[in-house]
C-alpha cells in the first residue's frame, strides 16, 4: 500500500470523525468570536484595559525572537508534545480521558475565537488575517487531525475493552486498523504541525513587520 | 388468531409513539442559556472594571447594588433553566423508554402469535421453528427498562445519566434492528409454506450508529455531538415504527381474509369490517 493510499482510506474510514471535531471546533471558535467581538465594541474602556495589561506583562514571558530555530522548537514541541505532558497523560485512559480532551478542545477554540476578535479591534482584520491565516490552515488541520487520532484511539480501545469485560472476543483486525489509523493521523498531524510551526517562526513575522 | 395477529398490530397507535422533534429543546436550551449566562456574566464583570476604581463611601451603595442585581438575575436564570432542563429532559428520557417498551413488547407478542398460527399450519417446517426462536431471543433479550427509574435518576445525575441512557437507548434499537431483520428474512419462507404469498419486504436498514462511537464524541466535543445523538435518538426510533407499521400493512393484508379487513381509501391500511373509521390514519372510512 503506498503512502498516499494509505492516508486517502485512514481519511475516508475516520471521515465522520474529522467532521464532527471540525464541527464542534469551528461552532464554538465562531460563537466565542462574535460574543467577544459584540463584549469588546460596547466596552471600548476594556479593550484598552487588556491592551495595558497584556503590555505591562509581556515581559514576564520568555519566548525566544522571530526567525529563530528557538522559537520554532519552542512551538512545534509544544503543539506535538501537548498530551504526552506527564500531567496531561490520562487524556490517553479510555473513554475517560476523552472527557478531559472535550475541554481541551473547546478551551483552545475558545482562546482562538477570542484572540482574532481582539486582534482584530486592535490591529485590524488584516493584521489578524497576515498574523493567524498563514500557519492557521495548516495548524488548525494538524490540530483537528491530533484529535481524530485520539479519538480514534478512544473507540478503539473502548470498544476492545468492553468486547473484553463482558466475556466477548476482541474484534483483532479492527483493533490493529484502529491503532493504525491512531498512528497514522497522528504522524500526519505531526507533518503538519512542523510545516505550521515553519511558517509561523519564518513567514508570519515577516508579514506582521517584526 | 388472526383476530389476535390484527388487534396486535392494531394496537400500534398506543405502543408505537412518535415523538416531535420539538423535544430537541432539551440538548439545545443548555447550550443557548449558557452562552448568554457566560456573556452576561462577562457583560457584568467588563462594566464594573471602571467603576470599581471610583468607588467611594458614598457612592458605594449605587454602584455595587445594579451590579449584585445583574449577577443574582444571572443566577435566577440559571437555576431556572437547570432544574427546566432535568425536569424536561426526565420527561422526554421517561417517554422514549416507555415507548421502547412498549414497542418491544407488543412486537414480542406480534412474533409469538405469527409463530403460533404458522406452526399450527404446518407444525413441521423449518422456518417456522426459526421463528419460534426469534421470538423466544427477542423475549430473553428486550426485557423492559424501569422508564420511571431513569428519569428519576436523571433527574439527580443528569450528564452521565444522560449519556448512559443514550448509550442503552442506540443499543436496544441496533439489537432490535438486527432481529426484526432476520425475522423478516425467515417469514416470506414459513408464510409460502404455510399457503400464503410471499411479501415484498424492502430491505431492512439497520438504525442506531454505533453507540460507543457517539460515547466519545459526545465526550471528545465537551457534550455538542450530543445534541446530534439526541436527534438521532428521535429520528431513528420515529422512523423505525414507521418501517414497522409498512410490514404489518404488508403482513395484514396478506394474511387477512377480505371478510377480516378491508383497505382505507385514504391510505390503504387494513380497517376492520364494520369500522368507520381507520385505526392507521385516523380518517373516516371510504371505499
Amino acid at each position: 500500500m503506498t503512502l498516499r493510499t494509505a492516508i486517502k482510506s485512514t481519511l475516508a474510514r475516520n471521515r465522520f470523525l474529522v467532521l464532527t471535531i471540525s464541527v464542534a471546533f469551528f461552532a464554538t471558535m465562531i460563537v466565542t468570536g462574535l460574543v467577544t467581538f459584540v463584549i469588546l465594541t460596547s466596552s471600548p474602556n476594556l479593550v484598552n484595559s487588556l491592551q495595558n495589561w497584556l503590555q505591562s506583562n509581556a515581559g514576564y514571558v520568555a519566548i525566544p525572537p522571530p526567525y529563530t530555530s528557538g522559537l520554532y522548537e519552542l512551538i512545534f514541541l509544544n503543539n506535538i508534545g501537548h498530551f504526552w505532558n506527564p500531567i496531561r497523560l490520562w487524556v490517553w485512559i479510555p473513554l475517560i480521558g476523552a472527557f478531559d480532551l472535550g475541554y481541551e478542545l473547546l478551551f483552545n477554540a475558545v482562546i482562538i475565537g477570542a484572540v482574532a476578535s481582539f486582534v482584530s479591534l486592535t490591529k485590524g482584520a488584516l493584521y489578524t488575517a497576515a498574523g493567524l491565516l498563514p500557519h492557521g490552515v495548516i495548524e488548525i488541520p494538524a490540530f483537528i487531525l491530533e484529535f481524530t487520532a485520539l479519538a480514534r484511539w478512544h473507540v478503539t480501545t473502548t470498544r476492545a475493552l468492553h468486547a473484553k469485560l463482558s466475556g466477548q472476543r476482541v474484534d483483532r483486525p479492527r483493533l490493529r486498523e484502529g491503532i493504525g489509523d491512531t498512528v497514522t493521523l497522528s504522524l500526519m498531524s505531526v507533518t503538519l504541525f512542523a510545516i505550521a510551526a515553519y511558517i509561523e517562526t519564518f513567514v508570519t513575522p515577516h508579514l506582521l513587520g517584526r | 388468531m388472526l383476530e389476535r395477529i390484527e388487534a396486535l398490530i392494531r394496537r400500534r397507535t398506543e405502543t408505537d409513539r412518535r415523538m416531535s422533534y420539538i423535544w430537541m429543546i432539551i440538548p439545545i436550551l443548555p447550550l443557548a442559556a449558557g452562552i448568554a449566562i457566560v456573556s452576561g456574566f462577562v457583560g457584568i464583570l467588563v462594566s464594573t472594571i471602571p467603576r470599581i476604581s471610583n468607588i467611594t463611601q458614598g457612592n458605594a451603595q449605587s454602584i455595587l447594588t445594579p451590579i449584585f442585581g445583574g449577577l443574582l438575575a444571572l443566577y435566577g436564570l440559571a437555576v431556572i433553566v437547570f432544574f427546566g432542563v432535568l425536569f424536561l429532559g426526565a420527561v422526554s428520557f421517561y417517554y422514549m423508554i416507555d415507548r421502547r417498551n412498549r414497542h418491544f413488547s407488543r412486537q414480542q407478542l406480534l412474533f409469538s402469535t405469527l409463530h403460533q398460527y404458522l406452526a399450527s399450519k404446518v407444525p413441521q417446517s423449518e422456518s417456522v421453528t426459526q421463528l419460534g426462536f426469534l421470538a423466544e431471543d427477542s423475549s430473553h433479550q428486550e426485557s423492559p427498562r424501569p422508564a420511571g427509574l431513569w428519569a428519576l435518576l436523571f433527574m439527580f445525575v443528569n450528564l452521565i445519566i444522560g449519556l448512559i441512557l443514550s448509550y442503552c437507548l442506540t443499543q436496544d434499537l441496533h439489537k432490535h434492528d438486527e432481529l426484526q431483520s432476520k425475522f423478516q428474512a425467515a417469514l416470506p419462507p414459513a408464510l409460502a409454506e404455510a399457503g400464503y404469498g410471499q411479501p415484498n419486504l424492502p430491505a431492512y436498514k439497520p438504525r442506531g450508529g454505533d453507540p460507543v462511537l457517539f460515547l466519545i464524541l459526545s465526550a471528545i466535543t465537551g457534550g455538542l455531538f450530543w445534541v446530534y445523538w439526541y436527534y438521532t435518538l428521535l429520528r431513528d426510533y420515529n422512523a423505525h415504527f414507521a418501517d414497522q407499521a409498512r410490514f404489518e400493512d404488508q403482513l395484514l393484508g396478506i394474511l387477512a381474509p377480505p371478510h377480516v379487513t378491508k383497505p382505507c381509501g385514504t391510505c390503504g391500511g387494513a380497517v376492520p369490517n364494520g369500522a368507520k373509521f381507520c385505526p392507521n390514519c385516523g380518517k373516516a372510512y371510504t371505499a
